[in-house]
């Protein structure tokens, strides 16, 4: 899909659908015979190419198995993805781009703000540099072919101020404590498939709530190209049977919903491990210069070009729709924040810098948009050597049609006008505007259903 | 399916498993400059062993009762006398009576099911043949078995000897501390002390990532461990000035001249009252920092911090006002003390308490008619810990209602007790990180995400665990030479193995047709029955069935 994001709504995929049809298109339809001979069920066709709605194929063509590979290869891959890199902790938006043109800054940071004083001028504010470690990100809004959409204090009103009710607002994409489902997966739950867990991945150890979903599957791990399920002296066709009876195990179902959500867990994995075999694990491509910093962020960004560079058998990309990971380190510098805060961000946006050129390199640059978000910033005054929990923060979106600029503006630091009666960031852009924008403008799908009311929030223009 | 899912692996591909290299961190005071950075070094392999001995934990019920200002003075009622069951089975003991607490007790039967559930949510699961002697005793006896334990822990079987040689040392040694922990959940005769302990340390989480000294982080487990049968006040103000805590929240950094609220925040919103429900507000997240004020430590190049000290001259004696604008306000020049009293006061920290606690037991929540009756006991018994676990161990929801998730220690301790196995190798270490619980090291300050137990990647973590308890058992075709073990037999085996858990027949419907198909084409009988052995050990002791309890 190298054209714009328009080129790839639903409706269009529809429209191209019926319009393919009478020329000689697989009938899928319900009643018809599973293709014989293909290793397909028919429940994974209908799974598969759950965004091709089953009227839109005429009755009564036969088809060849060939012609339903094709099909699904069609259907399945080269799905618009994106990538979302959380900093966990509460990143220090007024170091990342620092407000050194505002005079009340270095009072405000009378210690932590020496450093970012040196940094590079934000030549879209110049009120704002670029911390000298966020160089990485510098580096991708200079240059030509890849737009970056910068929000220097993105938040939402009435802030939260603690990491795990902002961190969960962003993560279900609304301020509800209650929600159960995360903005990524009630989007996977409109376009995805339901046994097709690679469809929404966290490379991590565990689920990001971004992607939890309603009906889907969905998966988490941070070995993508060594997840398979051995034992010693079990091998060969005792080993498939093996893999068989734990994919059984999982199939099971149950009405007690405990065990039912084990069971469910079981049969994803043994799903993810039969999806993630044909990936590989060479080295990067040459050129894309990953940094030395920041090693295991740094492992996971490559598995993820790896993954979404690989082919499957049909000879498209795996579905891949959602992946989120957590930026190097953590970011909740109460204290010895010049430190922490630096090594982090240099290994972050270092990171972020090469997978781009890794991901432009392998020919995926038009099929993945990347967001940079932390759960809130920090308080603008200092408490010494670190800051306390603050309000607005900063978020990023980069991508190859990225329209560059602001999302927002930089409020100053004015009391009352830049900062809230508690001395925090006044928030000049809501992260669920933000949201809006990457579901209409990149995954061409209408957020109103995804997030909770859509309408009343202003979309940035991304593209 | 793809074709790749279909091939025949005839020679075996290890998973990857990286090990992380053995290092010791710790904090590094640059020169010069206030500055802190974390420096970690490979471990060097140490000349002399240093072996912890067990600790006795204190008294299991509250043998004093501080007045709880705001309230009448609660009327303690009198402690039972620790009751000592022989573990053996044996004539059924005279019926205790039933506690009077008005919560409601399970009156339905208690069979060896029961008494399986019971170990596995209060302990580590049951050695083989427990659950059995357990069942014999009663609901009260079996419950207050583990509730109101006598004296110092016993620990059954050798402590931690490594087959690699390396010298056990928790408090230096990559990996020793999550060891040590796990030694103790295999091996205590005091199975809700350590479980205890364990909830505590996900509850007060605090974690070696930043604080990068295994000896506070082991102190702090004493600590916890002390008071896990104690009352939540002592534990407060015990955890308030611990010294892993003062590094991990930023005690030691929260002074007059520079307020940092990190504590304050996290024991209001994680630790006693809850985020989200009106208990408090940001100015009172302020105004408690101001009272935390004054705790400091001296940096000592190569130890660390130590010599952790409260300093009236960084305290902040000035006036604070709490629940500003409530029926409940307080205001006066509160110091540390008076902190944790004031949160514990909160009319908002009772409910906390007996939910928080109450869900590390119960998947469900309470009723309002069990809820009612907890907050009471909890506030009679003088903030009793163990008063409200028994009476929550008691409750029919414990038996009756829906199963739970075994967190991954608790799997890990519980398949190496049915096994028979102690600590031998610190694959435990770098299991337990991919299981989701690497001990001492809690993803955050909000502890395990327990809701997030099971997914592919942390049951990915399960299955390596699972493998590397059933591996020292293996079955090699050499052990069934002459063999004609049945199907039927196979299975009963794997189970065995496993500890006899009671699997749900639909388990047992798929694991029975696996083991009664015939041999592939290219296996011997012998290679056949050990490969279908070793098979089906491994999707027992991983199955759902087995994952939940």
């Amino acid at each position: 899909m190298a054209d714009c994001c328009d080129d790839f709504t639903r409706s269009h995929l529809l429209r191209a659908s019926v319009a393919r049809a009478g020329s000689g298109l697989p009938v899928v339809e319900p009643g018809m015979p599973v293709p014989a001979g293909t290793g397909l069920t028919r429940r994974s066709v209908l799974l598969r190419s759950a965004g091709l709605a089953l009227a839109v194929y005429g009755a009564g063509r036969a088809v060849s198995p060939q012609a339903v590979e094709a099909a699904i290869s069609e259907a399945s891959g080269e799905h618009k993805v994106l990538v979302s890199i959380f900093m966990d902790g509460g990143a220090d938006a007024l170091s990342l781009l620092a407000p050194v043109g505002d005079p009340r800054y270095l009072t405000l940071r009378p210690t932590l703000g020496a450093l970012p004083a040196t940094g590079a001028l934000f030549d879209a504010d110049p009120r704002l540099r670029w911390h000298p470690s966020a160089a990485g990100l510098r580096e991708l809004w200079d240059e030509a072919g890849v737009g970056v959409a910068v929000a220097p204090a993105i938040g939402y009103s009435s802030p939260n101020q603690s990491h795990f009710t902002s961190r969960h607002f962003w993560e279900v994409g609304a301020t509800d404590p209650t929600a159960t489902t995360g903005w990524l997966g009630r989007y996977l739950d409109r376009v995805g498939s339901a046994n097709v867990p690679i469809q929404g991945l966290s490379l991590d150890g565990t689920l990001s709530p971004q992607l939890a979903t309603a009906s889907v599957a969905v998966a988490a791990t941070n070995n993508i190209s060594g997840y398979a399920f051995q034992v010693p002296n079990v091998w060969g066709a005792m080993q498939t049977r093996m893999r068989t009876g734990y994919a059984a195990l999982g199939a099971l179902g149950s009405a007690d919903p405990v065990t039912a959500q084990a069971r469910q867990a079981q049969s994803n994995a043994a799903q993810l491990s039969s999806d993630l075999a044909a990936v590989g694990s060479g080295a990067p491509p040459a050129g894309a210069n990953y940094p030395a910093a920041g090693s295991g962020f740094k492992t996971r960004l490559q598995a993820v070009a790896r993954l979404l560079g690989t082919t499957s058998a049909g000879g498209g990309h795996l579905p891949v729709r959602c992946v989120t990971l957590n930026a190097q380190g953590g970011f909740d510098t109460h204290s010895n924040q010049a430190t922490q805060f630096s090594d982090n961000l240099l290994a972050t946006a270092g990171n972020i810098r090469a997978f781009w050129r890794d991901l432009e390199l392998r020919g995926l640059a038009d099929r993945v948009v990347i967001s940079l978000w932390s759960e809130f910033g920090r308080r603008p005054q200092e408490n010494g050597s670190g800051t306390d929990h603050g309000a607005a923060g900063a978020a990023f979106v980069i991508g190859r049609d990225v329209k560059q600029g602001l999302i927002g503006e930089f409020p100053g630091l004015a009391p009352g006008s830049g900062l809230d009666a508690a001395g925090n960031l006044r928030a000049t852009a809501d992260f669920r505007g933000l949201y809006c924008s990457l579901l209409e403008q990149w995954f061409g799908t209408e957020a109103s259903g995804i997030i909770p009311s859509a309408a009343s929030f202003t979309r940035p223009v991304l593209f | 399916m793809r074709a790749a899912d279909h091939r025949q692996v005839t020679v075996p591909v290890k998973p990857k498993r990286k090990k992380p290299a053995k290092v010791v961190c710790k904090r590094v005071r640059v020169k010069g400059t206030k500055r802190v950075k974390r420096v970690c070094k490979p471990v060097k392999k140490r000349k002399k062993v240093v072996k912890k001995p067990p600790v006795a934990p204190r008294p299991s019920l509250p043998t004093a009762i501080k007045p709880v200002a705001g309230r009448p003075v609660p009327v303690q009622s009198p402690a039972a006398p620790p009751v000592t069951t022989p573990p053996q089975p044996g004539p059924v003991p005279p019926p205790v009576p039933p506690p009077a607490s008005g919560v409601p007790v399970h009156s339905g039967p208690f069979g060896v099911r029961e008494a399986q559930r019971l170990l596995w949510r209060a302990g580590f699961g049951p050695r083989p043949g427990e659950a059995e002697a357990l069942a014999q005793q009663g609901l009260l006896a079996a419950v207050r078995s583990l509730t109101r334990p006598s004296g110092a822990a016993t620990f059954s079987g050798p402590p931690v000897v490594l087959v690699d040689g390396t010298p056990y040392a928790p408090q230096d040694a990559w990996g020793h501390d999550h060891l040590w922990f796990l030694d103790r959940m295999v091996r205590s005769d005091q199975p809700l002390v350590e479980r205890m302990t364990l909830i505590l340390h996900d509850w007060f989480a605090t974690t070696n990532a930043d604080v990068g000294n295994a000896r506070l982080m082991i102190g702090q487990n004493e600590l916890l461990r002390s008071h896990a049968l104690g009352t939540f006040s002592d534990l407060v103000s015990d955890l308030t000035i611990d010294p892993a805590m003062l590094v991990f929240l930023s005690g030691i950094d929260n002074r007059r001249t520079a307020i940092n609220e990190n504590y304050a925040r996290e024991v209001m919103e994680l630790f006693t009252l809850g985020a989200d429900r009106g208990a408090y507000t940001e100015t009172d997240v302020r105004e408690l920092a101001r009272a935390l004020t004054g705790w400091r430590a001296t940096w000592q190049d190569d130890i660390g911090f130590l010599n952790f000290r409260f300093d009236p001259a960084r305290a902040d004696t000035t006036s604070k006002t709490l629940w500003a604008g409530t029926a409940h306000a307080r205001t006066g020049s509160f110091d540390w003390r008076d902190a944790c009293t004031l949160v514990l006061d909160n009319p908002y920290h009772r409910s906390f308490f007996v939910l928080k606690l109450w869900s590390y037991f119960v998947p469900s929540p309470p009723s309002a008619a069990t809820q009612a009756p907890l907050e009471e006991l909890y506030v009679a018994s003088g903030r009793s810990i163990a008063q409200v676990v028994e009476a929550i161990l008691l409750h029919p929801d414990v038996y009756l209602g829906a199963p739970m998730v075994k967190p991954p220690a608790v799997y890990t301790a519980g398949l190496l007790r049915a096994t028979g196995q102690t600590i031998t190798t610190d694959d435990w270490v770098w299991l337990g990180d991919m299981a989701g619980q690497r001990l001492f090291y809690p993803p955050n300050v909000a502890g395990w995400n327990d809701r997030a137990w099971l997914d592919t990647s942390r049951l990915y973590g399960r299955w390596y665990t699972a493998d590397a308890v059933l591996r020292p058992a293996t079955r090699l075709p050499a052990h069934y030479t002459g063999s004609t073990e049945s199907g039927a037999q196979a299975l009963a085996a794997a189970v065995g193995h496993v500890g006899g858990p009671a699997l749900t027949p639909e388990s047992l419907g798929v694991l029975q047709a696996l083991a009664d198909q015939p041999a592939p084409v290219g296996f011997d009988g012998p290679t056949f029955r050990a490969h279908r052995q070793n098979l089906l050990r491994q999707l027992v002791a991983t199955s759902p069935d087995y994952q939940v309890s």
